[in-house]
């Protein structure tokens, strides 16, 4: 019977245990009243980033709209018999990491429905486009952020808000093709440089031709701290523990992973297996914690959301070893600009900036180092583009550093090549 | 119109391979049936290791996600990758030797 249940475990890629721990954590957290009216303010709230869901409702119903979120998607995914492969992997627990800042069952569905229309239209079955559904959920505060705002009378604002976010999902899957050229590859939130531009351009519509002033949010908590550490560090050592006791503490795997470049297309699933990923996961979700710890960070939905994202692409090309050369010119370039007392927006841009680790993994340690200080430079100004619209605000800024590191790392191999052959 | 680009990058990544090995003498067959396409390479002659690192790229299962996500900007011809990036797009490949040539057989099914 044991036996059984792990096997289909396995099989799930322990999705099942996942939803029932975050489950379990909203129905102890708070009683079923305040889950309820909680959960509806997270529904109904504007979303845009940064939205603490921790401080606009409670930790119970927070919880909650993470585990609807992460089933619902689940259910899709199973419901059009995709196997749970790295990326399907990463976007599941990226949606996991968002539902605490952003992402809620009602600004997604949109979204959804463009995708959804876009392959009827190029008549392609739909399951073709499932990584795209999954990672296209960054894009659900343009929904949100206008159908629940005052920017427009109801019912205008929500039509707007779902008109907005069905066009998104239409031209998502052209773009997030075409946005590949910009960065070969070396972007892992490759989804999140197309909803950049997408943002980009409703931001510009919303500004220019409906002269609508738009602020961004910063609402994040600070009353939950030691709740989140509690929760991310038993969390991580779950995957780590589960991870060691399937590979019989063997780690071949494991050191093999880390050799890779982590550049795309890379499924750490297929490649090696689901225990090596989940070793590998548990490592980023620590690294993650020690980074917020040693940096003195207050832990909030945000945040947590980018150690879980971290762990999310342990199943797509993030391992420790390059992620740490992007974090650390991060942090460097962080403390030269806000000092010790970094905001929030800078935290959350030091965890996110691992979007570019296959770069060090190709190209080194120092170029690594370059890539985040690039990345943390080019920040607030393609922030600023964007007004809070996109949830994966880092992918953006990650495909734009690409493009411009991307060639001179390219010239430089080429030359030491050349060089060599001399 | 699609799966014929898919099909062209995947001819284009095998070629690269080929050519970037120092192989200048074999002839690529392509066959269509109406629910699939068969790439034949004949070949005078291919190294162990070679052939071995086709067969384990191609050979690794097919991944149906990616049928929408990045394929022709990531099989690009570089040679970094390439034959790990049509693995995710083809269903079979084997091998067999006739007539003193070795013939890779490269089928991928129409979803």
């Amino acid at each position: 019977m044991v036996k059984k249940i792990n096997n289909y475990l396995y099989k799930e890629r322990y999705l099942p245990l996942i939803l029932f721990i975050l489950l379990f954590i909203s129905l102890i957290s708070n009683n079923i009243f305040d889950i309820i009216s909680g959960y509806k303010t997270i529904l109904f709230s504007e979303s845009t980033l940064i939205t603490d869901y921790f401080e606009i409702s409670n930790f119970g119903a927070t919880f909650f709209n993470v585990f609807i979120n992460v089933l619902f998607y689940y259910l899709l995914i199973k419901h059009l018999k995709i196997e749970i492969n790295g990326p399907i992997y990463a976007g599941l627990l990226t949606i996991l990491g968002f539902s605490f800042f952003g992402k809620n069952i009602l600004n997604g569905l949109p979204i959804l429905y463009g995708i959804y229309l876009y392959s009827k239209f190029v008549k392609e079955d739909f399951k073709k486009f499932s990584i795209i559904i999954l990672f296209s959920q960054g894009l659900s505060p343009l929904v949100s952020g206008i159908a629940f705002s005052d920017m427009f009378l109801t019912p205008y604002n929500l039509i707007l808000g779902i008109v907005f976010g069905i066009i998104s999902g239409f031209i998502l899957s052209p773009l997030v093709n075409h946005v590949f050229v910009l960065h070969k590859g070396y972007n892992l939130y490759n989804t999140g440089t197309a909803l950049g531009f997408i943002s980009f351009f409703f931001y510009a519509l919303l500004k220019n031709v409906f002269k609508k002033e738009i602020y961004i949010n910063t609402i994040y908590s600070n009353d939950y701290h030691l709740k989140i550490l509690i929760f991310i560090i038993q969390f991580s050592l779950l995957f780590l523990i589960i991870g060691l006791i399937l590979s019989k503490l063997k780690l071949n795997n494991y050191y093999d992973l880390l050799k890779t470049s982590g550049k795309m297309p890379m499924d750490y699933i297929r490649d090696y297996n689901l225990e090596t990923v989940l070793i590998n996961s548990g490592i980023l979700g620590l690294f993650g914690v020690f980074m917020t710890l040693i940096l003195n960070f207050n832990l909030n939905g945000p945040l947590l959301g980018a150690i879980i994202t971290l762990m999310a692409f342990g199943s797509f090309g993030k391992h420790i070893l390059n992620v740490l050369p992007i974090t650390i010119g991060s942090i460097i370039m962080v403390k030269i600009i806000d000092g010790n007392d970094i905001r929030m927006g800078y935290q959350l841009a030091i965890l996110f900036s691992s979007t570019l680790a296959p770069t060090s993994g190709r190209y080194g340690f120092i170029f690594g180092i370059i890539v985040g200080f690039t990345h943390i430079i080019l920040y607030p100004l393609l922030l600023n583009l964007q007004m809070g619209y996109n949830l994966y605000l880092n992918g953006f800024v990650g495909g734009i550093v690409s493009l411009i590191l991307i060639p001179i790392a390219e010239l430089v191999e080429r030359r030491r090549k050349d060089d060599h052959y001399e | 119109m699609n799966e014929k680009r898919k099909d062209s990058k995947i001819i284009g990544e095998l070629n690269m391979f080929l050519l970037s090995h120092d192989y200048h003498n074999y002839k690529i067959e392509i066959n269509y049936n109406p629910n699939k396409i068969i790439i034949k390479i004949i070949i005078d002659y291919i190294k162990e290791e070679d052939l071995e690192y086709l067969l384990k790229e191609l050979n690794t299962r097919r991944n149906e996600s990616y049928e929408e996500y990045g394929w022709e900007a990531l099989c690009e011809n570089d040679g970094f990758n390439g034959l790990y990036c049509i693995g995710l797009l083809v269903d079979d490949c084997t091998y067999e030797k006739k007539d003193n040539k070795y013939i890779i057989t490269i089928e991928r099914n129409f979803i």
